[in-house]
């Protein structure tokens, strides 16, 4: 165990903050990615190009997600163990590594251009909502699985 | 009778067990934590432009117009599963001091948007394409952000004290 879970586990509040953070981080990154999703659907802000949105929301939800991701594994450095034999806890961790690869390839790509087809548009959105939530599903389930 | 032993009623009701012992109960917790994307992460977007610091080219309206459908939807499926949620543990979460505090920041936070809509709205034609808006609105902005964090963060505290 590392001094960090040490520190975190033997403080039962450091654990709630650090979920408390984990929260706020999903809260940023998934609201991020629902409403670029929308205007990769063409149902928001159709009036400003994707490329000029994909700039508005980049940032925070970029942030949201370096905040998930410094605190999602706080919380599992001092939880290790019983993470360990949590079906959920591996699923979660499949689909976030797939999620991450997704977010900086085709996510990045799709999000910085102006002529995509719509069904490429329609496609990247839907697969964003499907693995960010399904990620965020899984982690729920963590708790009771 | 008092409000304690109305919110047992409730808990103990055929209804507020079933969905309490229900296999489908992390479903339930799990949507009305996910909705979170679609309330509270659509409303930071439309605080950030209140604040002035994002989409600061497009007017303050016209960011709430695009986004305000799908942010009621999102408030009113965390309301529907806040609600279900609450029937399961009425009198846990009604003796819990972070239930009280999500529902005052819950109250402020409405507050500021009423006051927002009602007095500091009034203007916005002088200010809507403006990149930064006058002090209030970026207030109101600021303070609708920390309200909803508390919100959050109490939220998630509950359960470290049921």
């Amino acid at each position: 165990m590392s001094w960090w879970g040490t520190f975190v586990r033997e403080s039962t509040m450091g654990f709630a903050i650090a979920s408390v953070f984990l929260l706020f981080g999903l809260t940023l990154l998934l609201g991020g990615i629902f409403l670029m999703s929308l205007r990769l659907f063409g149902l928001i802000l159709t009036d400003r190009s994707v490329s000029q949105v994909g700039r508005d929301f980049r940032k925070w939800t970029l942030a949201g997600l370096v905040l998930a991701l410094v605190s999602g594994p706080t919380m599992w450095a001092a939880t290790a163990m019983r993470y360990y034999d949590s079906p959920a806890f591996w699923l979660e961790q499949q689909i976030l590594a797939v999620a991450i690869v997704f977010h900086f390839s085709l996510w990045e790509w799709v999000i910085r251009k102006d002529d995509a087809p719509a069904v490429l548009r329609a496609f990247t959105g839907a697969l964003a909502l499907f693995l960010w939530f399904g990620v965020g599903v899984m982690g729920r389930a963590i708790g009771f699985f | 009778m008092t409000i304690l032993e109305v919110c047992q009623l409730i808990e103990n009701s055929q209804i507020g067990t079933s969905i309490r012992e229900s296999n489908n109960y992390w479903m339930l917790n799990g949507a009305h934590v996910l909705s979170l994307a679609m309330s509270v992460g659509a409303i930071f977007w439309f605080d950030l432009r209140a604040m002035g610091v994002n989409m600061r080219h497009v007017r303050v309206s016209e960011v709430y117009r695009q986004i305000s459908g799908w942010m009621y939807g999102g408030f009113v499926t965390m309301f529907i599963t806040g609600v279900l949620l609450f029937w399961a543990h009425a009198a846990t979460s009604y003796m819990n001091i972070y239930f009280r505090i999500k529902f005052l920041a819950m109250g402020l936070a409405v507050l500021n948007a009423m006051y927002f809509n009602v007095k500091t709205a009034r203007g916005i034609a002088a200010w809507d394409a403006n990149p930064v808006p006058p002090p209030g609105v970026r207030i109101a902005g600021i303070f609708s952000i920390v309200m909803w964090a508390g919100v959050i963060a109490a939220g998630r505290l509950m359960a470290y004290t049921f």
